[in-house]
């Protein structure tokens, strides 16, 4: 938090004077260079900030989030600053756009709002130098990016220098959803030594919340998680359409516990494949993770990992991370 | 999380472990100098009870990996002393039997 002393109340009633500008995917926001024209808090969807390395070559340095800010850098100064960073939609996003006039009276009112401030830009600039330096790095990024791990809010990745393709994390899923995995390992990019399996990424601008007929079976809850519920479900199968990384399976109905019987040792006994409980019958419901939102413990596919190699992760652990080629 | 399960603890279960094999190798060492080592002897015994008490625990982690709801501990706990407890067994055994393998039942054991 910015600014402790400064509540929710009284920052609705400092920025009367803003406008909520949405913004499609991809669309600039503003271009290094331009002069300043204000500060921009993000109400929703996520932006890239990109920068020019000195060979001309651009690359996105930093993706921010809902609740963050940008813009604030040229207006910290008294002069007319010049925006250093140019920055884009990732996704399609809604920004609340503050004029500097109202931004520094903003400022003037919460003295220490400015220090944090003034603080953050020179991490960001510090961190942007640091990104810029390491194009390897950053490459992994772009890999990464396009496959939705760095829109996606809790991913699933996994280290293949501990994985022993055991597929306890499909079978935990699976026994954990009556039978029906949401993940399937094997599958999935595979960058340096983490794989990606397919299972959701919880995205941000989710494209699988687009078209729902029914309206609230798949929703995204407060908490960020993506979730399906199977008595709302008609199966029309929209959003697992829509879905870029083909995570959401169409599947049939959990079918109610049989008592024991003789097939029951040959369904035992036969070898699995990964999308043993994807069948395709008459009738069939759309199942994604839910990150085991009703599960005590959390996320089964990583609690059941024995190696460890299975990790979820959020958008700030490339910032933490090396990536190593291996051969 | 990102450590490897061997690792698990700053090497907890390795460390144990070896404190254990050397523990038990120093008293194997007394043990065989008084008496000649068998696994009917009074340690040779306790040698042999404690293996069977280890491989139950070992072949527990078989079904604790395959109980997909369970909380306790951590399933990389589990191999992690699954990995440094088996190791340890190929001495315990042999510590048991007073090394000796002979060509019947007790060495197919």
């Amino acid at each position: 938090n910015l600014c402790p002393e400064l509540t929710s109340e009284e920052f609705h009633q400092s920025i009367t004077d803003a406008t909520l500008k949405p913004y499609k995917k991809d669309d600039g926001i503003f271009k290094a260079g331009d002069d300043e024209d204000g500060f921009y808090l993000i109400r929703s969807g996520t932006v890239k900030i990109i920068k020019k390395r000195p060979d001309g070559q651009e690359y996105v340095v930093t993706y921010l989030h809902v609740g963050s800010y940008f813009g604030e850098m040229a207006l910290l100064t008294e002069e007319v600053g010049k925006r250093n960073a140019t920055v884009a939609a990732a996704t399609n996003v809604e920004i609340i756009h503050l004029a500097k006039q109202d931004f520094l009276a903003l400022l003037r009112s919460y003295p220490h709002l400015r220090e944090n401030m003034k603080r953050q830009a020179q991490e960001r600039n510090l961190e942007s130098v640091i990104i810029l330096e390491a194009p390897k790095q950053l490459n992994r990024m772009t890999d990464f990016r396009g496959h939705g791990v760095v829109e996606g809010t809790d991913v699933l990745l996994i280290d293949e220098t501990k994985c022993v393709r055991c597929n306890n994390c499909v079978e935990a899923c699976a026994a954990t959803h009556h039978g029906q995995t949401r993940l399937e390992r094997a599958t999935g990019p595979s960058f340096a030594h983490v794989h990606v399996p397919v299972t959701c990424r919880h995205c941000e601008g989710a494209p699988c919340l687009q078209d729902c007929p029914p309206g609230d079976a798949i929703v995204r809850d407060t908490d960020g998680v993506v979730k399906i519920f199977a008595d709302k479900c008609i199966g029309c199968g929209n959003c697992s359409r829509f879905c870029p990384y083909k995570v959401i399976f169409m599947v049939e109905p959990p079918k109610p516990k049989t008592s024991w019987s003789f097939t029951h040792i040959i369904d035992f006994l036969r070898p699995k494949k990964e999308a043993d409980g994807h069948t395709h019958g008459h009738r069939t419901i759309a199942v994604k993770c839910d990150l085991c939102y009703d599960i005590e413990g959390g996320p089964a596919c990583v609690r059941n990992c024995p190696t460890g190699a299975a990790i979820r992760v959020k958008p700030d652990f490339f910032k933490t991370v090396e990536f190593h080629d291996h051969a | 999380m990102y450590e490897n399960f061997l690792a698990y603890r700053r090497y907890f279960w390795g460390k144990l472990t070896l404190a254990t094999t050397l523990v038990l190798v120093i008293s194997y060492i007394y043990y065989s100098r008084r008496v000649s080592p068998n696994g009917a002897t009074l340690v040779g015994l306790i040698y042999g009870i404690l293996s069977f008490l280890a491989i139950l625990l070992l072949m527990y982690y078989g079904m604790r990996k395959r109980s997909y709801t369970a909380k306790h501990w951590p399933l990389r706990a589990w191999l992690s002393f699954h990995v440094y407890i088996g190791t340890m067994m190929l001495i315990l055994v042999p510590l048991h039997a007073g090394f000796k393998f002979g060509f019947d039942i007790h060495t197919l054991a």
